[in-house]
């Protein structure tokens, strides 16, 4: 086999580096309430008229968010975005999970995700590893008409 | 005023999840595997990499993302290794999809493995799919053997366990059943492996490992956009 490098560039030292500021990058609890906020203010666009005034989210033991980070994140973002009524609640649930192999649904209040049933390890996470969102509320201002 | 209620229960990422699997087939389809390579600051990621890329040398084609808070040493460590890309997140602690994205563009290679090598976290990369096909946790015997379980959804997300540093196993206070035990109860299918970049320990069954997930995912993720491997239709079913 060829005893050079084997991709083309001629000078191997050369370092290329991609430099992510603010906008690209955050904490990763900001990066969620991004995600968040913007389901959010899509949802809010197909209803006209209408203002959001609470957004329910859940988060459970492997969501990888802690809540208050994520509340004040979104708190800002959603004033940020016309929507300063908005409010977060978070909601926390335990994990849920279904063994593949037998179909049982159980709690995982330990963190040992083995079937309790059958002891299989192959086991689907049903609930509380994500950042879920749960339902938006939406107040129609009277004035707004009667707009589809 | 009337007010109504509109019911989402939906993942919030639940679209770059959906990103992520088109890039996963994508990648799989150019023949490509890609290795998220997780671990907290100092488990040796890059060390690792560097006996790896010596190890493949000839026999495969490499390429590094690989991923900083501040500097490019990472990047210059490897560049006479393999091509690289550093990605700068400016304090950021984890890489995305797009960041990723932007890397592979500015690497501008289709090489048998590309490695991506996370920010050193063991938090926040566990909750982003960079629309990789294998997720490698690095542990170090000089962590101590109680991450595991301090750490869960790293563990719960990952494909396999690497326990690095194992030449200075008689030195440190760690147990590998312990640690293990407890990385198995989180994810009951993980695979382990115990190597030392250092004295080359394990790094042929790493290597064989590596050359065996390679050929068994690809075809099998080229053929349709895969939510989470390890979870699949998880998020989209539910």
């Amino acid at each position: 086999m060829a005893q050079g490098p084997w991709w083309p560039s001629q000078q191997p030292r050369h370092v290329q580096a991609v430099r992510f500021f603010s906008d690209d990058a955050a904490m990763h609890e900001v990066s969620l309430a991004r995600a968040l906020v913007q389901q959010v203010r899509a949802i809010a666009a197909q209803h006209p008229g209408c203002h959001v005034t609470e957004v329910r989210v859940s988060v459970g033991p492997l969501s990888g968010v802690e809540p208050a980070l994520l509340a004040s994140a979104a708190q800002r973002l959603f004033a940020e975005h016309g929507h300063p009524q908005a409010r977060l609640v978070v909601q926390w649930v335990e994990l849920l999970a279904r063994c593949r192999c037998c179909g049982q649904q159980f709690e995982v209040p330990d963190l040992v995700l083995r079937c309790p049933g059958c002891g299989a390890g192959q086991v689907q996470v049903m609930r509380g590893d994500a950042l879920r969102l749960e339902t938006v509320q939406l107040a129609e201002a009277e004035q707004a008409g009667a707009a589809p | 005023m009337t007010s109504r209620v509109i019911v989402v229960e939906r993942d919030v990422q639940y679209q770059p999840q959906q990103a992520a699997a088109e890039v996963r087939r994508r990648w799989a389809a150019e023949g490509t595997l890609v290795v998220n390579l997780l671990s907290s600051p100092g488990a040796g990621k890059t060390a690792l990499l560097e006996a790896t890329a010596r190890r493949l040398m000839g026999q495969a084609t490499l390429a590094v993302l690989t991923g900083d808070p501040a500097t490019d040493r990472d990047a210059r460590r490897l560049a006479p290794l393999v091509p690289v890309v550093q990605l700068c997140t400016t304090g950021a602690c984890h890489l995305d999809l797009a960041m990723v994205e932007r890397g592979s563009t500015a690497l501008g290679l289709q090489p048998d493995y590309l490695f991506i090598e996370n920010v050193g976290n063991l938090v926040c990369p566990a909750s982003f799919d960079l629309g990789e096909h294998l997720r490698v946790l690095l542990l170090s015997t000089t962590e101590g053997d109680d991450k595991p379980a301090k750490y869960s959804k790293a563990f719960r997300t990952s494909h396999a366990l690497v326990v690095s540093k194992l030449d200075l196993l008689p030195y440190v206070p760690f147990s590998i059943e312990a640690a293990v035990a407890d990385a198995r109860n989180i994810q009951p299918e993980l695979d382990v492996l115990l190597l030392s970049a250092r004295s080359g320990q394990g790094m042929d069954a790493w290597c064989h490992y590596l050359q065996r997930k390679r050929q068994a995912l690809l075809p099998q993720m080229a053929a349709a956009p895969l939510a989470w491997p390890m979870e699949a239709g998880e998020s989209a079913a539910s």
